[in-house]
């Protein structure tokens, strides 16, 4: 039986088509493809790119049991998740989540918990360079409230 | 006193301070105070507060205890995706 | 309020008239807080619209224009109030107005006062609320009348008042005024005295109880004899009272007619009653033959804590060996820590460890070698730490504790001993002993919020040597309620062994059981038994309360050798000791002792500890001068526990930070609010004002007092922004603000 999920971080561009072609499947009406992407604006500061860091083994980890919880509650799932990991530059894929389901309502609802535990679950940070020159480290959510839930 | 060696190694907003640090502490050290330990070497850094130390398998809690050498992670709060 | 303020004229003036202003144009609640202010400012150019308003329709106001006339003396005020006093129906603003006439020394109204100590007065055309059959005013009315005749009585006709209040004592349906009444005769001088004479003669022991206590405000010769004649009563609680008053007094004859008494009772009273009696009067007291005034004598030496070696307590103490009195022993060995007569050391070092030494004597023993400091109190402290039986090791460590604040080689061998307490080498661990579960520190607790974790399999607990403890597998679910039965704890170890708890019949309605109750159930063998509730101190073993008390005592020692110690106990994995020893440490802190070497366990602490934790080592943390701790500082300012969040805003004045501070004043929680707002009160008065101003306003003014306070430290500037406010057309802030102004005058 081949696998139903996918998950990992790459230093390679991502690939739409292979995530959708993961998870195309004859019996799934519904494929759901989630692209996250660098932008130029971050709070009225013009960005000319990101730099991605990653824990390497945990997050794989952690993609994983996130996958797992999202094929757990949406049963019949099938799901590719990658990360990038390394820099960006505007227009720049940085995750590609796809879902497919027999009906549309799981692949939305499945996508949609992926992405949002990774914002908060993920070890995996940005740094955003900007025109001036500058570059910050975006504040995130403290890994030590979901360590004690 | 019986002291063991750690590797910290710095990811996300840490990475301004370099790769990582190397320091001791003694033998059976909570991770509560190797945060601390980590505070002052990172002169009063405050994201040390809102930090985890991690191994390569899993998050440490802070009343986990080190009896031997270690190589951890410390991981800011993260904002992937 | 200020001097300063009260000497701004102008301030004075504007303040008055937006007063006048409100109490001119707006409802009853407002009136009555604008008059409670205008009496607080005392200032006469204000008399004349508080006079008019003694005929305000609302009694309320009234009264309160009453009350505050008290604060202002001018003669003016007399015939208004004298009018008000007969024509206003209500009996509470008839009590306003005496007092006020009494404040005024108004002894022209002792005429109206003399009618109205005897009775209503209708002849008098005195006006009275129409009651049904609730509570007669008059009686209050009459009780203020009678009092305030006793002040004017060195001023006014004696025997009139006099003949008055004897009509009103004496009415036989009038109540109960034999306190008020004796205490204004005993003012009015012989002819007073010659009345409490006749009075004392026919008067019930009740009555001539209160007679007894009256006298106790005299003060001529007259009554002093009549005292003197009340410890010849033969009611022994009369006797008892003349004793009180004749010590309030200090009259050494009532002292010498107590001390012969034939009362055990009321020798023992005389003791406790009179200060700084004599060795000779002690020493007689300590041969009475009941040990109850033996003992009274023994807790007047304690009291009066001076040094009397000639005192026989070593040969008293002997005689006593033989007989089975450990109560007065221990009362004898508690005075001869504080007399220190010559003999007593060596007593004590001989009978602390004597086999047939009784356990209550054996604890008082411990804590006089406390105070004795001999040559053997140290040894024979450190061995009673390991005993068995927790009342004895925490009373030798509390006198170890006394001896370490002392100079000298026995305070420094205390040191050494309370230092190898607190790191738990004086008595050592039992082999195989678990910690309880509850008092393990538990770091990654949520701190302030309540967790359901426990059910959580994959939480895993580590005792102090690291090893896991085995944690439940998968959560527990279970639809089954289990009843707890409610366990009363209680307060104190001391109140735990000492209290006897009856075992209470359990049914729906419970029946109350008196003293009587208990004879006659015993004599029928149906009496509840009596069981002692335990304290679930008591069941702390050795090896971890001599460390937790070690840790407190040694706060208090102030010594800096025993930072060490703490640091490490800080470090435990025990709960009540890492308070114990954070606590400890703050104490030495506060005497001036370096604690920077505490710095990095103090801040594991105040950043993962739980709140209970945090909070003291924040606290403990501010007596540091470091940069790293002035940005952890800011960090917690912000913290999700209110309690840890207070503590932090209180420390950073230490720091060079800034904290938005007019913010935290506003903030949801309310120990946040008062530190911010006492913080702020510091800074200069264009800061402070409008924060303060805020703090004041939030939860409808639950922290107007303490605003006030706050507020009062800055001068003539607050009073711009309180007249700005008295002026709103915002009812909720004109009464806030006129709130604030009564308590700033307080």
């Amino acid at each position: 039986m081949s696998a139903t999920i996918h998950a990992s971080l790459t230093s390679d561009k991502i690939n739409i088509q292979g995530a959708y072609d993961f998870v195309a499947d004859d019996a799934h009406g519904a494929i759901d493809v989630f692209v996250g992407t660098v932008r130029n604006l971050h709070e009225g500061q013009n960005v000319l790119g990101i730099t991605y860091d990653a824990h390497e083994g945990l997050a794989k980890n952690v993609f994983t049991q996130i996958c797992l919880e999202a094929q757990s509650r949406w049963q019949g799932t099938k799901i590719y998740l990658s990360h990038y990991n390394g820099e960006l530059d505007i227009g720049g894929i940085s995750i590609i989540i796809a879902v497919s389901s027999a009906h549309r309502a799981n692949s939305f609802e499945a996508c949609r918990y992926i992405i949002e535990e990774i914002k908060k679950r993920a070890p995996v940070w940005k740094q955003e360079h900007y025109e001036n020159g500058r570059s910050e480290w975006l504040p995130g959510h403290s890994l030590n409230e979901a360590n004690s839930e | 006193m019986n002291e063991i060696t750690l590797n910290i190694k710095f990811f996300g907003g840490f990475r301004k301070f370099g790769e990582g640090l190397s320091f001791a502490v003694p033998t059976g050290s909570t991770i509560a105070t190797i945060k601390a330990v980590l505070l002052e070497k990172l002169n009063g850094e405050t994201l040390v507060l809102d930090s985890v130390l991690a191994n390569d398998n899993e998050i440490l809690r802070d009343d986990d205890i080190l009896n031997s050498d270690a190589s951890l992670s410390i991981l800011p709060p993260v904002c992937g995706g | 309020m200020s001097e300063l303020m009260i000497k701004d004229d102008n301030n004075n003036m504007k303040l008055s008239d937006s007063l006048k202003k409100i109490l001119s144009e707006n409802n009853e609640v407002e009136q009555c807080l604008a008059v409670q202010a205008l009496g607080g400012l005392a200032d006469k150019g204000n008399l004349a619209i508080l006079i008019k308003h003694l005929r305000n329709p609302d009694e309320d106001v009234r009264c309160d224009v009453g009350k505050a006339l008290c604060l202002i003396k001018d003669e003016s005020l007399i015939a208004p109030l004298l009018e008000n006093l007969i024509q206003d129906p209500i009996g509470e603003a008839k009590v306003i107005y005496i007092a006020a006439l009494e404040a005024q020394g108004a002894i022209q109204c002792a005429d109206i006062l003399c009618v109205l100590a005897s009775g209503r007065g209708e002849e008098e055309d005195i006006a009275w609320e129409e009651y049904g059959t609730g509570w007669d005013d008059w009686l209050d009315v009459q009780i203020a009348a009678i009092k305030t005749l006793g002040v004017f009585a060195e001023q006014i006709d004696r025997k009139k008042a006099i003949k008055a209040i004897l009509v009103g004592l004496n009415d036989p349906e009038g109540q109960d005024l034999w306190a008020i009444a004796t205490r204004a005769l005993v003012k009015f001088g012989d002819e007073g005295g010659d009345t409490l004479i006749d009075l004392m003669r026919q008067a019930s022991a009740l009555k001539r109880k209160s007679i007894a206590i009256a006298l106790g405000e005299g003060q001529s010769e007259q009554s002093a004899s009549l005292l003197a004649a009340a410890m010849q009563d033969p009611d022994i609680n009369v006797r008892k009272a003349a004793v009180k008053s004749g010590a309030k007094r200090n009259l050494k004859e009532i002292y010498t007619l107590g001390i012969e008494d034939a009362s055990a009772d009321v020798r023992a009273m005389v003791l406790s009653e009179f200060n700084d009696l004599d060795d000779e009067v002690l020493e007689k007291a300590l041969d009475d033959l009941q040990e109850k005034v033996q003992i009274s004598a023994c807790e007047a030496i304690i009291s009066n804590k001076k040094l009397r070696p000639k005192l026989k307590l070593v040969k008293k103490s002997e005689q006593l060996l033989r007989k089975n009195s450990p109560k007065l022993l221990s009362s004898l060995i508690g005075a001869m820590a504080v007399a220190k007569p010559k003999g007593a050391s060596d007593f004590i070092e001989d009978i602390v460890n004597h086999s047939a030494t009784d356990f209550a004597v054996r604890l008082a023993c411990l804590r006089a070698l406390g105070d004795l400091n001999s040559s053997k109190s140290v040894p024979l402290l450190s061995s009673a730490c390991a005993d068995e039986n927790q009342e004895t090791r925490l009373a030798a460590i509390g006198s170890l504790g006394k001896i370490a604040t002392g100079k000298g080689a026995n305070a420094e061998k205390s040191i050494e001993i309370i230092s190898s307490a607190i790191l738990g080498d004086l008595v050592a661990m039992p082999k195989d002993w678990q910690p309880d579960e509850d008092n393990i520190v538990d770091f990654d607790k949520h701190k302030g919020a309540k967790q359901d974790g426990d059910e959580d399999s994959r939480k895993i607990r580590l005792d102090r040597e690291g090893n896991i403890i085995e944690a439940p597998l998968g959560p527990i679910n279970s639809d089954i309620e289990i009843e707890e039965k409610e366990v009363l704890e209680p307060l104190s170890t001391l109140d735990a062994i000492m209290a006897a708890n009856v075992e209470v019949p359990a049914c729906d309605n419970a029946i109350q059981i008196d003293e009587a109750d208990i004879e006659f159930l015993e004599m029928t063998g149906s009496a509840p038994k009596k069981r002692k509730r335990q304290s679930p101190m008591a069941k702390i073993p050795a090896h971890i309360d001599v460390r937790r008390l070690a840790a407190l005592v040694g706060g208090q020692t102030g010594r800096g050798e025993l930072l060490e110690a703490l640091i490490k106990a800080a470090a435990d994995s025990d709960k009540e000791l890492c308070e114990a020893s954070v606590e400890a440490i703050a104490c030495l802190a506060k005497v001036g002792i370096d604690i920077s070497d505490a710095q990095r366990v103090l801040l594991r602490h105040a950043t993962t500890g739980e709140a209970s934790l945090s909070f003291r080592a924040i606290r403990a943390l501010g007596y540091i001068n470091s940069s790293i701790v002035s940005k952890v500082v800011v960090k917690l300012s912000n913290d999700e526990n209110d309690l840890v969040r207070s503590e932090a805003i209180k420390i950073s004045k230490n720091y060079d930070i800034e904290l938005d501070l007019a913010s935290l004043c506003k903030n949801g929680a309310r120990k946040t609010r008062i530190a911010a707002a006492e913080l702020v009160s510091e800074l200069s008065s264009d800061k402070a004002i409008p924060a303060l101003c805020a703090f004041a306003f939030v939860e409808d003014g639950v922290h107007k007092k303490l605003a006030a306070k706050l507020l009062n430290t800055h001068e003539a500037k607050v009073y711009d922004v309180m007249i700005e406010l008295l002026n709103s057309d915002e009812p909720q802030k004109r009464i806030i603000a006129l709130e604030i102004l009564i308590a700033m005058q307080q």
